[in-house]
């Protein structure tokens, strides 16, 4: 199948979809729609123990089952990989850190974290595309077929350093096999995130959304305490500075590149609407400060009036109770306890603010109102306790 | 993917002739007989936890589906056998269960607990590898859990058996060999497992046995069936 028409079917459900979006990308599909390996392939033994896997991840706890929600995100999939829908299953798994996942048999995973980091639905189409990619491009086999002649390599290697007396070699030489192999991992990242970008492109969307998406986790890795040790040899993906600026320099010539109208923004906030509260719920308890805080006044910055985005800073800054930090968190809560729409938990984390400064009188009044809004909260008799501090016991 | 790349001198001379005195099989056995409440205690038979690969050149594993797919077609006969010669009842756990997804889930769970319970049961028989807090004879369990397993089958114990069996490809026998004459001991396919009897009262493993050998073949009926017969050895019958 040729490029134009792949990307042609490739679209052939997307609502985004104009002609004129076509352009030359380089990579293409290495199979057809409905693929599935040879009876005694090696690929077959691999997809096996996939379709395994998945067999149990249908029944995991993790799975994130709201119908409208997996049936949003399926849609996005089949926007961006056309024909090759039905061969995708995109499955949403609780966990709050950014990731996704694709096996060789199609099984798709999306973390709950990164759809909370995900700003837009063509940010989450950028990674659905980067994931399809590696589908399409069969990473998968090759990255088997390039550990069994990296490792077949060590092996003769090893015995040829035995014969010649350089035993005390072969550490050396496995080390720089080993090495390779990342890089060939990293290559592979490469190449998905070229064929994402086209899929994404000839799906409609803003392709500089791709970029975004990086430049904002840049940030959140540069917020983070332990900023630890980065192994650029023994890396299995290309450092997120080289990722972000190839994607905006490939954007930049594509068509769609910047427009707002070709994001989704309110669409996929809507969607996501029913199961933010867990996802951010389990962001705080990663209790990692810092990249919570540059993630969540990244997303202030695109929507300021986003009051779960602002009562959970507040919480951030709440829960980190470093000098100074009351005050941040006092700053979100009474923004938030000023308007109607404000959730009772604000005032029970005001209580909570006010009560560590040694305020029991502002303390007790935020309490107070607290339990008013929310008279049946299961915390009910404790935050009544904290009200009346002589009398506890 | 899994870069297996053993070198093991010991095993230098034991990769060309794959001596039989490598053959290990160790049985911990907690009770003399089962349970004879009934007549015949009924025994469930988990969905087995077996896999099949090809050790190829380098060490790469690679899964083997149809030999996996025989492999477990001749245990479970095989095991069918044992039970009429033993006199126990046996039922098979069905592969995909109509229940609610947590139960389903609690199945996978077991079976995967199974696995990292029975290898820490192993490790814990390696000389100088012993938990001494553990006693001399320690007591092994899945949890409770397993109650659910008893309410929905009936049965009294549930068996367990995990199995990773690899075969070396041409390739693989020839770096063996290379290496045996070189003195670097290169191993090649390996049956590797371990088989549980739990009491579904109380989650207890009351009988393991595990087997870890550099021979023995599931790909085919008669070396299966003698598998079988050494995975199952002192089985309290």
């Amino acid at each position: 199948m040729n490029r134009r028409k792949f990307l042609g079917a490739a679209c052939a459900c997307g609502t985004l979809y104009s002609p004129g979006s076509l352009f030359a990308g380089s990579l293409q599909a290495r199979m057809s729609p409905g693929f599935r390996p040879e009876a005694a392939s090696d690929e077959n033994g691999l997809w096996d123990q996939f379709n395994k896997e998945e067999q149990q991840l249908k029944r995991s706890k993790f799975l994130i089952r709201d119908p409208e929600l997996n049936a949003y995100i399926h849609g996005i999939a089949c926007k961006v990989a056309g024909d090759y829908c039905r061969d995708l299953r995109v499955y949403l798994v609780r966990s709050p850190y950014f990731n996704a996942t694709m096996s060789p048999n199609g099984m798709m995973q999306v973390w709950s974290g990164c759809l909370l980091r995900c700003q837009s639905e063509a940010q989450l189409a950028a990674i659905i595309g980067h994931e399809a990619g590696h589908y399409l491009r069969r990473h998968g086999i090759d990255r088997f077929h390039d550990a069994q002649q990296k490792s077949a390599l060590s092996t003769v290697l090893g015995l040829g350093l035995s014969v010649a007396g350089g035993a005390r070699y072969a550490g050396l030489t496995d080390a720089l096999i080993i090495a390779a192999s990342f890089s060939f991992t990293r290559d592979q990242e490469r190449e998905a995130d070229t064929m994402g970008l086209d899929l994404c492109a000839g799906a409609g969307y803003d392709p500089e959304e791709a970029a975004n998406i990086w430049a904002h986790l840049i940030a959140e890795r540069k917020a983070r305490e332990n900023q630890g040790f980065r192994d650029l040899v023994f890396a299995t993906h290309p450092v997120e500075e080289e990722r972000e600026a190839t994607l905006r320099g490939l954007a930049k010539g594509m068509p769609g590149c910047g427009v707002a109208e070709r994001r989704g923004r309110d669409r996929y906030l809507h969607m996501l609407r029913r199961e933010r509260a867990s996802f951010f719920a389990d962001e705080l308890k990663l209790r990692d400060y810092g990249p919570s805080i540059a993630l969540f006044e990244h997303m202030l910055g695109n929507d300021k009036d986003d009051f779960e985005v602002a009562f959970n800073l507040g919480e951030v800054y709440r829960l980190r109770a470093r000098d100074g930090d009351d005050a941040k968190a006092l700053e979100q809560f009474d923004r938030l306890a000023s308007t109607p729409k404000a959730p009772a938990e604000v005032w029970r984390s005001i209580g909570f603010v006010r009560r560590a400064r040694g305020e029991q009188g502002e303390a007790a009044q935020a309490f107070g109102r607290y339990l008013e809004l929310k008279p049946q909260a299961d915390d009910a008799a404790i935050i009544q306790s904290y009200m009346n501090p002589g009398r506890s016991t | 993917m899994r870069f297996v790349v053993l070198r093991c001198a010991a095993l230098a001379v034991a990769a060309l002739t794959l001596l039989p005195g490598c053959s290990t099989t160790a049985t911990q056995t907690h009770v003399a007989e089962l349970r004879r409440a009934t007549p015949n205690p009924k025994i469930v038979l988990m969905p087995l936890d077996v896999e099949l690969m090809e050790i190829d050149m380098g060490g790469v594993l690679e899964p083997k589906p149809e030999w996996t797919a025989a492999a477990r077609r001749f245990i479970t006969e095989e095991l069918r056998a044992e039970k009429s010669r033993q006199g126990f009842q046996l039922e098979e756990f069905p592969e995909e269960l109509q229940g609610p997804p947590e139960e389903q889930e609690l199945v996978d769970q077991l079976i995967k607990l199974h696995a990292a319970v029975g290898r820490a049961i192993r490790q814990n028989r390696k000389p100088m590898q012993q938990l001494h807090s553990l006693g001399e004879k320690p007591q092994w369990s899945l949890g409770e859990e397993v109650r659910v397993l008893r309410e929905r089958s009936g049965a009294d114990y549930a068996l367990f058996v995990h199995v990773r069996d690899s075969y070396a490809t041409d390739g693989r026998k020839l770096v063996m060999i290379a290496g045996a004459a070189l003195k670097a001991g290169i191993m090649g396919g390996v049956q590797s497992g371990f088989a549980s009897l739990v009491d579904l009262r109380t989650g207890d493993i009351v009988w393991f046995n595990q087997l870890g050998r550099p021979t023995g073949d599931l790909r085919s009926r008669e070396p299966a069936r003698e598998t079988v017969k050494l995975l199952l050895t002192e089985f309290p019958a």
